[in-house]
């Protein structure tokens, strides 16, 4: 059973509802679910308990009712793992409204999370604090307890496997492919569990990041304002975008001189021979972008012709690839090219890059314009971007709860 | 065609011999209690399997693949095991054989090694408890059937899981290679029975109670048996088989004595029938006595495209049998049929499948097109039968697994149309 966690999810839902400033929990803690404990009861400030707490073998649960603007108040039964649930269900104390920055992140079964220990605040951010004291309370239990339930995780993952390849062999997959990943229907039960979090697959591919952006840019046009986070320059280099030719153009403007060749440029003659030719057309297309002018229509006619040149090199040695160095290297040649086509086309490199995020980084409420403008929507991070998603998330999720508080309520 | 023909010579090809075989091997353990040509026997480190008569001694370290109603006794008789097939395909693993070892015992009334399918087992004792020790992967259950007539079923299947990737093991790095996932179901039919695995011991009885227990090579057995109100459908020994079953269990019977009498004419004529229900079941024995090589050769020269589709079915389920399978299939795609070792991947890993994630990225399906017209037959044919499965849309595109050059550009071309480079397929439109 998914343990729910609660985050800022239900402060906001909390500040949704003009009738619920503050709501009343009531509280049943012990460990574990053989030890029911005592009932408690607490007020909880307006931003409730924003943070997630690290998986472990405590549990206590909470039961909450709130209203919202969606509809009736939402009532449901959420339980606190690991340290939280154990801090909640001992300690007497009222959890103050504090503006806290996100701690610990639940430990992999393979590998701790090294925020776990390194503090409460992320370096990304600038004005959050931390919760000494609960912070202190998670990093105790989690040195002591650095155990992960793996019991739950795969109950019927076998066996569903096994069921879905069987499935597969009659040609009974689902006719149409799995849908893309993308903002979510923007139910509020879509937007909660982006708040939350709990997915990490789903965090690291972007996909609670770009529900939140549409969440934002709904409140924003509902009349939200209010002071936004910024990100720095550091954080934004461990982002990926997608999502549209632009998306391409963008990630190649930023990463020219730097840009990561897949392995089959290694391996495959033809392809070496062609990368540095590759990386200097890159450089030559990018420079003048990079400063706010156009790209030279020679050099990206130069740029588009070596793409197709390696595009052709690259196809009739697929075979002789791994598959998924296959797909890769076609990907970032379908990737090139599309750029290329965004950079032949002064309106859409107009903006598209702004030099000024290199030096003083972006704020959240200007990434969401410019994302929303170029169609640009967060792409899936590398695997030791985590600490970076996580700011982000913080941030726009910070940024709606801003925004909604600031929305008139109508009367 | 398929390629894994010409697998015929020393090493992946085992032909069912021919007539009854004398007794070899391990001492007799137990002694098959259903009709002649329900057991097939093959002694450690042999290549043939020998078909059994009726009232064999079975005997310990052979590995004994079973048709579906083969039964044997302990020694001592207490207790009875029976081998099932899903005639129906309902059962929660998709069972297409039973194989399974047995050993000699000490304590306990019956002693095997499950390697996949389905087993009953049954006590005849007239008191007391009868036990049995059944090992499985790296499991070693002891089961107790407290009462006379108890009854308990374990099932157990083998795969790789969506989006597996295949790696040549490293000669260097022995034991590291990946593993396919494994799922085994303990159900009490009836009665009651205790399972000892591990430190945990466990007391289970049949519907209504505590009857289910699963394992997985993943985390191990949840030492927690699950409430059943009534005996899951596909378990219930009182269900009406379908018109399909019917014909299924139907054709098991006239393989059986066919095999009776000649074993090797039986598969023969069987795989030669213009019943596709005839044609699965030779297929599916032939992938049960490792007969690789006589089934490529089937695949290549496949008269329709579901006696080729369910070859490929039956090899992916011999590679998820258990560890190493894949492995072997690889080094005999090299070393006999003569592939290079990027072709050799490549085709164990078309085998292997892909996941809900990789069809999210367009150039998935840009490089499964491309394989479309790849010079090897088997590498086409095989991106060919993943395609329609991805996109049932292709389905319209016509194929032909032994088809020419012209033939395989031809089809690549339509794919192209119907899925242009750098695309998602199109939704399938729904007809309401």
């Amino acid at each position: 059973m998914k343990c729910m966690v609660m985050t800022i999810a239900t402060a906001i839902l909390v500040l949704l509802t003009p009738a619920v400033s503050v709501a009343q929990l009531q509280m049943s803690g012990g460990f574990g679910a053989s030890f029911p404990g005592p009932i408690r009861s607490f007020p909880v400030g307006p931003l409730g308990v924003p943070f997630r707490a690290p998986s472990f073998h405590y549990n206590s649960s909470l039961n909450i009712r709130v209203g919202t603007p969606f509809g009736p108040s939402i009532g449901y039964r959420q339980r606190y793992t690991g340290a939280l649930g154990w801090y909640l269900s001992t300690h007497d104390t009222a959890l103050a409204p504090r503006y806290y920055t996100y701690p610990a992140r639940p430990p992999s079964y393979n590998t701790p999370s090294s925020f776990l220990r390194s503090g409460g605040n992320s370096g990304y951010m600038s004005g959050g604090a931390g919760n000494s004291q609960l912070f202190n309370a998670q990093t105790a239990l989690g040195r002591a307890q650095q155990q992960s339930s793996t019991n739950n995780q795969y109950s019927t993952g076998a066996r569903a496997a096994i069921a879905e390849q069987w499935d597969f062999e009659k040609g009974n997959r689902p006719a149409n492919a799995p849908a893309a990943p993308g903002p979510g229907s923007g139910l509020p039960q879509d937007l909660i569990a982006a708040l939350e979090a709990q997915d990490d697959d789903k965090l690291m591919s972007g996909e609670y990041l770009n529900r939140i952006g549409m969440a934002i840019g709904d409140a924003e046009k509902r009349g939200g304002r209010g002071p936004t986070p910024q990100f720095g320059p550091q954080l934004l280099e461990e982002i990926r975008f997608a999502g549209s030719p632009a998306a391409d153009a963008f990630m190649v403007i930023r990463r020219a001189g730097n840009l990561e060749f897949p392995s089959a440029f290694a391996s495959i003659p033809a392809l070496t021979a062609l990368q540095p030719a590759l990386e200097q057309d890159i450089v030559a297309v990018a420079s003048p972008v990079r400063i706010g002018k156009p790209a030279d229509p020679l050099k990206v006619a130069k740029f588009e012709a070596d793409v197709k040149k390696a595009q052709q090199a690259l196809t009739p040695e697929l075979a002789n690839l791994p598959f998924e160095e296959a797909v890769a290297a076609r990907r970032f040649l379908n990737q090139l090219d599309s750029a290329a086509k965004v950079l032949r086309d002064q309106r859409q490199v107009a903006g598209l890059f702004n030099p000024q995020w290199e030096t003083a980084g972006v704020s959240v409420e200007d990434l969401v314009k410019f994302m929303d403008k170029h169609k640009i929507r967060f792409g899936a991070g590398e695997a030791n971007a985590v600490e970076a998603y996580l700011a982000v998330h913080q941030g726009f999720s910070n940024y709606l709860f801003v925004l909604e508080q600031s929305i008139p309520q109508k009367k | 065609m398929i390629g894994i023909r010409m697998l015929a010579s020393t090493g992946l090809l085992v032909f069912v011999s021919t007539g009854f075989a004398q007794d070899v091997g391990g001492a007799g353990v137990a002694q098959t209690t259903s009709a002649a040509a329900t057991f097939a026997a093959r002694t450690p480190g042999a290549r043939d399997f020998r078909i059994l008569p009726a009232g064999a001694e079975l005997k310990s370290g052979d590995l004994l693949v079973t048709l579906p109603g083969a039964s044997l006794e302990s020694k001592n008789r207490e207790v009875t095991l029976k081998s099932f097939a899903d005639y129906d395909g309902i059962s929660p693993l998709p069972i297409l054989e039973t194989a399974f070892t047995l050993h000699p015992v000490k304590d306990e009334d019956l002693s095997f090694t499950l390697d996949r399918g389905r087993v009953d087992l049954t006590s005849n004792k007239a008191e007391g408890a009868a036990t049995v020790v059944v090992k499985f992967w790296d499991q070693t259950w002891t089961i107790s059937l407290d009462d006379p007539g108890s009854r308990v079923a374990l099932e157990l299947c083998g795969r790789w899981p969506a989006g597996s990737r295949f790696r040549p093991q490293d000669p260097g790095k022995p034991g590291t290679a990946a593993r396919p996932v494994a799922s085994l179901v303990f159900l009490v039919l009836k009665g009651s029975a205790t399972v000892r695995l591990g430190d945990v011991t466990l007391g289970m009885k049949a519907p209504p109670g505590p009857a289910i227990l699963e394992w997985d090579s993943i985390t191990g057995a949840r030492p927690e048996p699950k409430k059943l109100e009534k005996l899951p459908v596909w378990a219930d020994p009182d269900t009406v088989l379908s018109e399909r079953g019917k014909k299924v269990a139907d054709a098991l019977e006239r393989f059986r004595v066919a095999r009776a009498e000649d074993p090797s004419a039986a598969v023969a004529k069987f795989l030669a029938s213009k019943d596709p229900v005839e044609q699965h079941v030779a297929l599916v024995t032939l992938g049960a006595c490792d007969e690789l090589g006589l089934l490529g050769k089937v695949l290549a020269e496949a008269k329709t495209l579901e006696e080729w589709d369910f070859g490929i079915t039956v090899i992916r389920h011999w590679l998820g049998r258990s560890p190493g399978q894949d492995q072997k299939f690889y080094e005999g795609l090299i070393a006999i049929r003569g592939y290079d070792k990027n072709q050799a991947r490549l085709i164990v890993q078309l085998l292997f499948g892909f996941s809900a994630e990789d069809l999210l990225i367009p150039e998935t399906f840009d490089v499964m097109i491309e394989y479309l017209r790849n010079e090897s037959p088997a590498i086409r044919n095989l991106a060919a039968w993943n395609m329609v499965r991805f996109v049932p849309q292709g389905k319209t595109i016509p194929y032909k697994p032994d088809g020419s050059k012209a033939d395989a550009e031809a089809c690549y071309q339509a794919w192209r149309k119907l899925i242009p480079s750098g695309a998602l397929p199109p939704r399938e439109e729904k007809n309401d």
